[in-house]
């Protein structure tokens, strides 16, 4: 049986959590459910001893805990599944559950593999999986992987068990098993909590379940008693319907880039889309549920399998090019500013020009670096970049500058296409504001804009037309009124079941 | 609203200046510094230093590190390393100088001595460009076939006996060595190579965020590959001019100390094992600090092993710096 | 979806075992040129070249395990032989020599293991520098002359056990009692843990430091060993003791299958093999009347291949 009583957490300029509550019993599942930022990695970090709370305790079978460090997180019973397995990848699968608590053997020093292997086939047994415990890690598959750590957490001897998210990277099969092992841990009489956005999810496997909202509950109960409206309404509130203010200057003819049947391993199948000159398009989803994917398979940063893309050509004509030349004929602001959008100790100059060396080199060699300091200055100047000068290294930028930056270097560029991953995340709200005016100016000056992001006010805001993809697969389209927090919100959610 | 600020191009006080430099011009001005420091303290300490021929001789004795430094910065600012250099300097010079020994002309030898650099050069690029190997394993293994290659070329003997011709290039102008006006002609021509073409700053892009270089569109095969074969064909250049200052090739002509020497004074100079830094002068610079020092070792008459000691704890303390300053940057 | 095409795994096949059909392709084309290659003398005489190597790349192999790397073995080697040579000037009993050795040996690898662990430096190049450092003292100790040692070591050297030299016996316990080790303790397994993924070790709670730092101290010892037996067979102490003994023994480590970026590969059957592989080349090269620089590239391109093909097995793992 675990409580935590009105755990309040704040964070420099943010209530993560406000007066949280939650109660879990055992040989029961707990939903835990909400959109990214409402609170629930906090509530779980702490539970978990990763943060400590401001207010509140945490009380396990009747008695008061309150953990430092994960270390006394885990010795306490509590584990965590990570969405991305922790894992030794050489080593046996009965080495990765045993690696933290190694078994003696009679002989000092030495460790006894063979209780860690009858021990290890015991517990995956008991998950009703026949994985070989003397199996490398690297040779199982992810969703096995996954079960592997559920192994760790029962050979730690944990009571609770926090499920992160486990079912984004798992193909429908792995994510029957995964239910199944569940079920079993229930019976066990193991506590878990099961963390997710999707609801038909959380109507499989939870008895019960515990709405998140801006740091607050703004729902709890059982699963069994609620409907799946009521959770989407719990989960993104009572909102009014915002009208859109804006249309379009897209039309069909004008088709710049046409993605055919694009598929990438377990993340994606089958995506297809066109995309206009003029538009902002959408593509809405959850985490996982194959936006970024898209695009990486587009332009062949990662696997793809199979799939077709089509380009605009100077004539006018579609014409099919290689995935990997379509990096060349489009902006793409990723989603990861410090791990591929920026050159952190390069100056802001050199990154603004980066994408159009070309431009700057005389006999396309020697460069005219006061040329390109001219044209970041004068990016600097278009965008409300604050930095003290154009030598400045963009690490010593605001987040915000530095997505300008990045925009900056596309702009730069002059291309047709603008692929936007997550353009607004970790700025704050005034860089936000211009940015959002440069994205509609560039739709309005004709260039075709590809935006994902998770957050709802954003696509509605921005998006001309949105494409909603769940588990890989396209699920709706929308344009006009249909763009909406609602509407949008429901078909990430549940999006499969309707089109099921 | 604070609008963007803009310093005027040049001139303005030191402060100003200072402000207005990237991490590289900042870190050339404190090697700068150090090493004029030390020049100083080293000619008003030991009376043999400030003679004018040892000072000729100190920048004779740069050109072989300088030219290895270059080389050596340069593939660390694509986020690789080259350990195979001092040996692709004894291979090509081995080659090079039996061709002119056995009565070839001196264009014929100096290509050749090129031409051997150049397949090292190529041989490693591909390995680590398009081969994706480890940089380190690579090089130490090219390195490994280039002192077999060099010792067996030449029967681990002396090649002598060069055309006069051929010498002359080792030769003085007056009281300046002709070697040390080719190294700082090479050295500007690097230097600007570096500093003011698409390919330095490609090098500069792929050793500081190879994921953004290759969304930014730069051809990270094509450029990593010619960073090895410029800085083989550097190694090269090297072969010639020593190989003439020496009027001998062998084997054994580079010093054990010469891979650590080379990273060393690449590291000093303002590169880093984590690529995307340093510079040219910052090389020259860097070279020229560990050949006084050994020049200083040498005039005070400690030994050649104590030496080596004092070189290994310098790319020790270097290294330091270099995680310091990393880790300084990423805060 | 994880059965592969019969194809691919065969390739796979072919790219992992490669190390033996190398090694069987050697020992065969050897055989062919030169029939005195296969005699039981031979192979005494390859296994006696190999124990230079050996103990060295028994606690080496244990730091690129663990995802380092360490290239001052030589070196320390150089200085171990050196402190046996004062010691043995001195006049101390064999036995004391010895242990002060591996003393010496275990104190240089603690510097190695401090300055990486705690230093957070590149392994690789910190101890290339130490490497320099390293063979420096040794020098100044000895002057780099040749010094004659006691007639206690040479005879120590000519022990034997069952027909094997004594040091021949040790070596190949030293690379028994490491691949246990490995693969029976606890300190084996967080090796591998830690070579596998470092940020995973300390997520699980393994003391990565005082991992590491052990790795460095085995490997130190291993290596002063090494330095032992090579000046006590050889009776004198040289000054080109440990000299390229690094890459030889990078060579044997990365060639018997242990990867460099750590968490793969083993002691016995990986390393041994590897360095068995090295003296059967130059064995084989000395019989077939090659010149004896030809070692160097031979060695050199020997790499390269076992390097070439992990390479592309774990291209062809990222993208499976």
């Amino acid at each position: 049986m675990l409580k935590m009583k009105n755990i309040t957490k704040q964070f420099p300029g943010v209530r993560a959590l406000d007066q949280v509550s939650l109660e879990a019993c055992d040989g029961e599942v707990l939903g835990l459910i909400g959109i990214n930022g409402a609170g629930k990695s906090t509530l779980m970090n702490i539970l978990g001893g990763v943060f400590r709370c401001d207010e509140g305790e945490i009380e396990i079978d009747g008695a008061a805990r309150s953990f430092a460090s994960p270390k006394e997180a885990e010795n306490a019973g509590i584990s965590f599944i990570h969405q991305e397995p922790v894992f030794f990848c050489s080593m046996t699968v009965a080495e990765n559950i045993f690696m933290s608590r190694l078994f003696r053997s009679s002989i000092p020093f030495f460790t006894d593999t063979k209780r860690a292997v009858s021990e290890s086939a015991k517990l995956l047994d008991m998950l009703g999986t026949n994985i070989n415990p003397r199996a490398r890690m690297e040779d199982v598959s992810i969703g096995e992987r996954q079960i592997v750590e559920i192994a760790r957490a029962l050979a730690a001897g944990s009571s609770i068990v926090i499920f992160d998210e486990p079912t984004s990277s798992l193909s429908l099969n792995e994510k029957q098993n995964l239910f199944r092992i569940i079920g079993r841990l229930r019976e066990e009489g193991k506590t878990i909590i099961y963390i997710s956005h999707f609801l038909d999810e959380v109507k499989e496997i939870c008895d019960r379940y515990l709405v998140l909202r801006d740091g607050r509950v703004s729902g709890s109960g059982m699963v069994r008693d609620v409907s799946q409206a009521d959770l989407v309404e719990m989960i993104i509130g009572q909102k009014l319907e915002k009208v859109r203010s804006h249309k379009s200057a897209a039309s069909e003819q004008d088709t710049v880039l046409k993605v055919e049947h694009i598929a990438s391993g377990k993340l994606l199948e089958d995506v297809s889309f066109e995309l206009h000159t003029g538009e902002v398009l959408g593509l809405w989803g959850l985490m996982g549920s194959g936006r970024t994917e898209t695009v990486r398979a587009m332009f062949g940063l990662d696997r793809a399998d199979g799939g077709q893309v089509f380009f605009r050509q100077d004539s006018g004509e579609l014409q099919i090019i290689p995935k990997k030349d379509l990096l060349k004929k489009c902006g793409y602001v990723t989603e990861g500013r410090h791990t591929d959008g920026v050159f952190l100790p390069m100056p802001v100059w050199e990154n603004i020009t980066a994408t159009a060396l070309h431009k700057y080199a005389r006999k396309g060699f020697l460069m005219d670096a006061a040329a390109e300091q001219a044209k970041a200055n004068e990016f600097i100047d278009l965008l409300h970049i604050r930095t003290p000068s154009c030598y400045t290294p963009v690490e010593q930028l605001s987040g915000g500058n530095q997505q300008k930056v990045i925009f900056a270097k596309w702009l730069n560029k002059d291309l047709q296409v603008l692929v936007l991953d997550e353009p607004t995340r970790g700025i704050d709200i005034g860089a936000k504001m211009e940015i959002y005016r440069l994205i509609r100016e560039q739709a309005r000056e004709g260039k075709a804009v590809l935006l994902i992001t998770s957050e709802i006010d954003e696509m509605v805001d921005l998006a001309d037309r949105v494409i909603v993809l769940r588990g890989g697969r396209i699920v709706a389209e929308e344009t006009g009124s249909g763009i909406n927090d609602h509407n949008l919100m429901q078909l990430a959610l549940e999006g499969g079941l309707r089109n099921a | 609203m604070k609008h963007s600020k803009k310093v005027s191009p040049a001139g303005g006080s030191f402060p100003d200046r200072w402000a207005r430099w990237d991490r590289g011009q900042r870190t050339n001005f404190c090697v700068a510094v150090l090493a004029a420091a030390l020049l100083v303290l080293v000619c008003v300490a030991i009376p043999a230093f400030r003679q004018v021929s040892n000072i000729i001789n100190v920048f004779e004795q740069l050109t072989t590190l300088g030219f290895l430094t270059l080389a050596m910065t340069l593939v660390l600012i694509v986020g690789g390393i080259d350990l195979s250099l001092p040996f692709v300097l004894a291979s090509a010079a081995v080659v090079g100088a039996t061709g002119l020994a056995n009565g070839g002309s001196v264009v014929q030898g100096c290509l050749t001595m090129l031409g051997v650099s150049l397949v090292f050069g190529v041989i490693n690029g591909l390995a680590v460009a398009k081969g994706r190997m480890i940089p380190f394993i690579v090089t130490l293994s090219t390195m490994s076939v280039a002192e077999g290659f060099a010792v067996q070329y030449c029967s681990a003997t002396s090649i002598n006996g060069l055309p006069p011709a051929f010498l002359a290039i080792g030769a003085k102008i007056g009281i300046l060595p002709v070697s040390v006006i080719v190294f700082l002609m090479i050295a500007v021509i690097a230097s600007l190579f570096l500093a003011r073409t698409r390919f330095g700053r490609w090098y500069y892009m792929i050793g500081t965020n190879e994921e953004t270089a290759r969304i930014c569109g730069v051809p990270i095969v094509g450029a990593k590959f010619s960073a090895y074969v410029i800085s083989s064909l550097l190694a090269g250049l090297a072969a010639i001019i020593l190989t003439a200052r020496l009027n001998a090739a062998a084997s054994s002509m580079v010093g054990d100390t010469m891979t650590t020497d080379a990273i060393s004074a690449a590291i000093i100079g303002g590169a880093s094992l984590k690529g995307g830094r340093g510079g040219m002068l910052g090389a020259v610079l860097g070279a020229l600090f560990i050949t006084i020092i050994s020049n200083v070792l040498n005039l005070l008459g400690i030994s050649y092993y104590i030496g080596m000691v004092v070189k290994g704890v310098m790319i020790v303390l270097v290294i330091a710096i270099d995680v310091f300053r990393s880790s300084e940057s990423t805060r | 979806m994880r059965k592969q095409t019969i194809g691919g795994s065969l390739k796979d096949r072919i790219l992992s075992c490669g190390f033996y059909i190398l090694f069987i392709l050697v020992a065969v084309v050897y055989t062919c040129m030169a029939p005195a290659f296969l005699t039981a003398e031979n192979i005494v005489s390859i296994l006696n070249a190999a124990t230079f190597s050996l103990f060295a790349a028994a606690g080496t192999s244990l730091v690129f395990i663990s995802g380092n790397m360490d290239m001052s073995i030589g070196s320390i080697a150089l200085v171990a032989a050196a402190a046996l040579t004062l010691g043995s000037k001195a006049g101390l009993p064999v036995s004391a020599v010895i242990l002060l050795t591996i003393l010496v040996g275990a104190l240089i690898g603690l510097v190695n293991g401090i300055l990486v662990a705690y230093g957070r430096m590149n392994s690789m190049l910190t101890t290339l520098g130490l490497m320099l450092a390293y063979r420096g003292i040794g020098l100044q100790i000895t002057g780099g002359r040749q010094i004659t040692l006691a007639s206690e070591y040479k005879n120590f050297a000519r022990i034997k056990i069952m027909g094997l030299p004594v040091w021949v016996v040790l070596s190949l316990l030293a690379v028994v009692i490491v691949q246990i080790v490995l693969k029976k303790t606890r300190f084996g397994a967080y090796c591998y843990a830690l070579g596998c993924s470092e940020s995973a070790a300390k997520k699980v709670g393994i003391p990565v430091r005082k991992v590491k730092i052990a790795v460095f101290v085995i490997s130190g010892i291993c290596a002063a060993v090494t330095g032992l037996i090579v000046a006590s067979r050889l009776g004198v102490m040289r000054s080109t003791i440990g000299s390229g003994m690094e890459f030889d023994i990078v060579a044997a480590i990365v060639i018997g299958g242990v990867s460099l970026q750590g968490g793969r590969g083993s002691v016995l059957p990986g390393t041994f093999l590897g360095v068995l592989l090295l003296k059967v080349i130059d064995n084989g090269l000395a019989m077939v009347g090659a010149s004896p620089y030809a070692y160097r590239f031979v060695e050199g391109m020997i790499i390269f291949a076992a390097m070439y093909m992990d390479s592309l097995r774990s291209l062809r793992k990222k993208s499976a």
